[in-house]
């Protein structure tokens, strides 16, 4: 659905994407995930069109996005910092932008008014709450009908039941229309939960790309107890990360689980424990071992 | 659902008309304010029943007097910049750019509904301006839609440029700003070009660049060019510089192409950037630097000290010009980079070279290298000069030219010296030209002399020097040679009388006789005798006046003033008089021949002299005519005037 090749942009100097390469398949909910200052929000505003890339190409269903409005169409986009137009109430902005978005579904927005009670549509949108400008941010946005849904830290600053209600409606709508779904967020856990593709982004690079599931079957949290010194371990097992608790042995490994637990197994541990890797443990472990070339044994 | 036209969006343009709708009331309040209200409010109060040439007149002065230009120009900007309002901020330029529509049709439409917001209440105002001579003064309905006309060209103009202006910057207060400065730009340029030469070069008196006003400067030419204006009867008026406003209009529209085209390359991250296009910054660190310097320092320069001679005044210009400019410099670059984090290697030496330029700039006045200074036309090209300061003589004739072109000379050859001349007041200061010979070898003397020449190419060369000597060579020679040219008796003569006085065929029409005298309690009283005489008695007045020129009496060169008499002649006369007029125009002005033929229309001509003692002839003649009863009437008068007035008229 995106593909972004080589794409580099400087500001004033400071390269913020420095030749990046991105692919989100259709379909997929592709979650972007890296510190601040690492450029998602510009690869996003790439992939909306708002900015114009110094080198490279970004593209929508095999066209360039930049200046062309049917492929534009074809995506919504909910930034951080939603912007309304000042005094508009939401039925002002559905009208907007059903002027705006071709394929804009009147009708939908009022069958959908139901799932957002809260939402005072002949209020002013700027008087209500951030949460209430997300809600009818995703209200709009599912009208329109996309085929790609870009959400740039879309739960960012909301409560847990706001967080909550905005995931189920993206949710709905992907299972209802299999909408591909580019979200960036620092919440790794909430990604988690919902993504099956993940970039991990760093200085304006992607430095891994691949499924969770994938992501998740190449490194492996162990923890093992051992009689005495824990033994050497097995050629061809290396080590990301080690810990130890009194006997226990806390370690990430590079490989995949059931193949690093028949080479522990071998090693007689008294106790061994092949634990889940969280999204936040791979996106730590990665970011934290860049300097360490640790991003190489991952691919 | 979008439009079918691809650069133009409805959704946008109703947004535009519902979001903005506020200014254009403003806008309308204000028209109306002065128009419609104005004329209507002009009509009930001053003519409860007005009949047609009352009303033609009225509709006929309020639109003669327009000024619309300031409003146009004023809404123009305000207006811009709320249709391109979103560009100034990140949230909603990243939002509205990733909506699917195109920066064209953004521009086109956003561009669109801005005309429509300054139109739509100029037609309003026409409209009810329309009513509201309707019935009155129908015959000037056409000024009311000219006016309309005129108005839209000069909206095209402004809003598009303003439209320009907005693309090239990323925040409100830059737009204003950029506005207001390119807008005027030209006119403050020549102001400060103007001043630093008045203060640097010898005898450039504010007169460098004549030129202020011209196309470059849009309120200022728009308001001097376009307008209504009668010929003879009340409703014939006509509109002039239709011509004007349809180049403005096109110039318009090129701005608006260029300002699309700005669009195009605009970077949507500049958003709150004080420009849009990193490559404009320079300019605009040198402008600041350089304009804004240039200013500070001469504010600086004439605020902080007083004026004593151009080589002290022009030092500290100097000074005050390399500090504000390499301050500005920085401020400019802090305002660029949203930042007071400035001082970079690079930026510094840009700084130096700005500062360098603007001292090689002053270098080049001082040493005068564009030889503006030292500049004397030559014979054959000068038309005519006049030579004004001490009085005011023109000379057309080879021979009085060199004249004039030898004190030129004499003048220029002075003027390091007069540049390091202290020039503040002092009380031993003599005024050259109120002694009739300098004796004193020691004494310190001045003059004012002005000297202005036509070109035979129609150019003026204006020169104005204070001269202030205490070298007595120079002095004497100076003296001289204003001396001969002030009081030539017959450049005196044909300066006033006119330049083909000996044949004119001229019809005396009337004249007066005025004085002041001191009441019972010293105030001085204004007295004024009416010649209406017979055709006899004022002839003999002009030929009195005739022969005092004749015996040089009006020469004031060289001829103390006792002030003992505080008396003029003045003279209407209907006549065919050739002469010379010099206008000080802001196109730069002129000297120009009027000759015969173009004031054979009737045109009155006046002679004003002031009678001094040396006129003999003149107040003989009023003697004779029982105007006074000696010359001492005209000083300090005894008894009753007001009865001799009475019985004069009578």
């Amino acid at each position: 659905m995106i593909r972004i090749t080589d794409v580099v942009k400087d500001f004033d100097g400071f390269r913020a994407l420095n030749h990046l390469n991105m692919h989100v398949p259709k379909g997929a909910i592709y979650g972007l995930v890296g510190p601040n200052g690492a450029g998602k929000s510009t690869i996003i505003r790439h992939i909306t069109g708002v900015y114009r890339q110094d080198q490279g190409e970004v593209q929508i269903d095999g066209k360039a996005v930049y200046e062309d409005p049917a492929v534009k169409a074809k995506f919504a986009y909910i930034p951080d910092d939603i912007f309304y137009f000042t005094q508009a109430n939401a039925i002002d902005m559905m009208k907007y932008y059903k002027g705006i978005y071709p394929k804009f579904d009147e009708q939908l927005f009022s069958a959908l008014a139901d799932c957002f009670p809260a939402v005072d549509v002949r209020r002013n949108i700027r008087s209500l709450s951030k949460g209430m400008q997300k809600q009818v941010a995703f209200w709009l946005s599912v009208c329109c009908r996309p085929e790609l849904l870009i959400l740039d830290e879309p739960v960012d600053g909301l409560d847990p039941v706001m967080r909550r209600q905005i995931w189920s409606i993206i949710m709905g709508d992907v299972a209802e229309h299999g909408t591909t779904v580019l979200v960036s967020s620092h919440n790794l856990r909430e990604l988690e939960d919902v993504c099956d593709h993940v970039g991990i982004m760093n200085e304006g690079k992607i430095l891994i790309e691949r499924s969770l599931s994938d992501l998740q079957g190449s490194v492996t949290k162990v923890q093992a107890a051992f009689s005495g010194d824990m033994p050497k371990l097995p050629e061809g097992i290396e080590v990301l990360h080690k810990t130890i608790t009194g006997r226990v042995h806390t370690l990430i490994l590079k490989g995949e689980p059931n193949e690093v637990k028949s080479e522990m197994e071998a090693m007689h541990p008294l106790l061994l424990d092949i634990l889940p890797l969280t999204l936040e443990e791979i996106f730590i472990y990665e970011l934290g071992g860049v300097d360490y070339a640790v991003k190489d044994f991952l691919f | 659902m979008q439009s079918k036209i691809s650069c133009f969006n409805k959704a946008i343009f109703k947004k535009n008309l519902t979001r903005f709708w506020p200014f254009a009331v403003l806008y309308a309040v204000y028209l109306f304010m002065i128009h419609p209200m104005s004329m209507y409010l002009e009509f009930t109060n001053w003519y409860t029943n007005p009949g047609d040439r009352q009303a033609w007149e009225l509709v006929g002065n309020h639109f003669s007097n327009l000024t619309e230009p300031f409003s146009v120009c004023a809404a123009a900007i305000v207006i811009a910049i709320a249709v391109f309002s979103y560009l100034y901020q990140s949230r909603s330029a990243n939002m509205i750019h990733a909506f699917p529509v195109t920066r064209t049709e953004l521009f086109v439409t956003n561009y669109l509904s801005g005309l429509v917001l300054m139109v739509l209440p100029q037609l309003l105002t026409a409209l009810a301006t329309n009513l509201v001579i309707l019935g009155k003064a129908n015959r000037m309905i056409w000024m009311v839609w000219a006016w309309f006309g005129i108005t839209l060209g000069e909206t095209l103009f402004f809003f598009s440029f303003a439209c320009f202006i907005v693309m090239f910057t990323g925040q409100i207060l830059a737009a204003g700003l950029f506005y207001v400065i390119w807008n005027c730009l030209y006119g403050a340029a020549v102001v400060l070009i103007n001043v630093v030469g008045d203060m640097i070069i010898y005898g450039i008196s504010g007169s460098l660049i004549n030129n202020p006003v011209c196309p470059l400067f849009p309120v200022a030419y728009m308001v001097r060019e376009i307008g209504f204006y009668r010929y003879g009867e009340l409703n014939n008026y006509q509109l002039d510089g239709i011509s004007v406003v349809l180049l403005y209009a096109a110039a318009g529209l090129v701005f608006a192409v260029l300002g699309w085209f700005i669009y195009q390359k605009r970077r949507i991250e500049c958003a709150g950037d004080f420009l849009s296009m990193k490559w404009t910054a320079p300019v605009f660190r040198w402008g600041t630097a350089m304009i804004v310097g240039v200013a500070g320092a001469l504010c600086w320069t004439y605020l902080t000290g007083e004026y004593t001679s151009t080589n002290r005044m022009v030092t500290r210009f100097v000074i005050f010009l390399v500090i504000c400019s390499f301050v500005l410099f920085f401020v400019a670059e802090m305002f660029v980079e949203k930042s007071f984090r400035v001082l970079k290697k690079r930026i510094a030496l840009e700084n130096i070279c700005c500062v360098a330029v603007l001292l090689a700039g002053v270098a080049l006045l001082w040493f005068d290298a564009f030889g503006v200074e030292t500049y004397v036309p030559e014979t054959d090209q000068i038309k005519v000069v006049s030579l004004g300061g001490n009085g005011s003589v023109c000379f057309e004739d080879t021979s009085d030219i060199e004249e004039v072109r030898a004190l030129h000379k004499l003048i220029i050859g002075q003027r390091f010296e007069q540049k390091a001349q202290d020039q503040s007041y002092r009380m031993d200061t003599i005024s050259l030209s109120d002694v009739a010979q300098p004796k004193a070898a020691d004494g310190r003397y001045e003059d004012y002399i002005n000297i202005t020449y036509e070109l035979k190419n129609g150019r003026m060369v204006r020169r104005s020097y204070w001269i202030i000597t205490e070298d007595p060579s120079f002095r004497d020679m100076l003296w001289a040679q204003s001396e001969s040219l002030f009081n030539d008796t017959e450049a005196l003569k044909r300066s006033c009388l006119g330049m083909n006085y000996e044949e004119l065929n001229w019809q005396l029409v009337t004249g007066y006789v005025s004085y002041s005298v001191p009441d019972d309690t010293g105030e001085y009283l204004y007295n004024s005798y009416p010649l209406y005489g017979s055709k006899e008695q004022l002839q003999k007045i002009y030929d009195a006046i005739v022969a005092d020129f004749d015996a040089g009496a009006f020469g004031q060169y060289g001829r103390p003033d006792t002030g003992k008499l505080s008396a003029s002649v003045n003279l209407t006369l209907f006549t065919e008089r050739k002469g010379i007029e010099i206008y000080y125009a802001s196109d730069g002005g002129h000297m120009s021949y009027f000759d015969g033929e173009d004031r054979a229309d009737g045109t009155n001509m006046y002679v004003d002299l002031n009678i001094n003692e040396n006129c003999t002839n003149l107040i003989d003649a009023l003697i004779d005519l029982g105007i006074i009863t000696s010359a001492d009437d005209l000083c300090v008068p005894e008894g009753d005037t007001g009865a001799d007035y009475e019985k004069y008229i009578q």
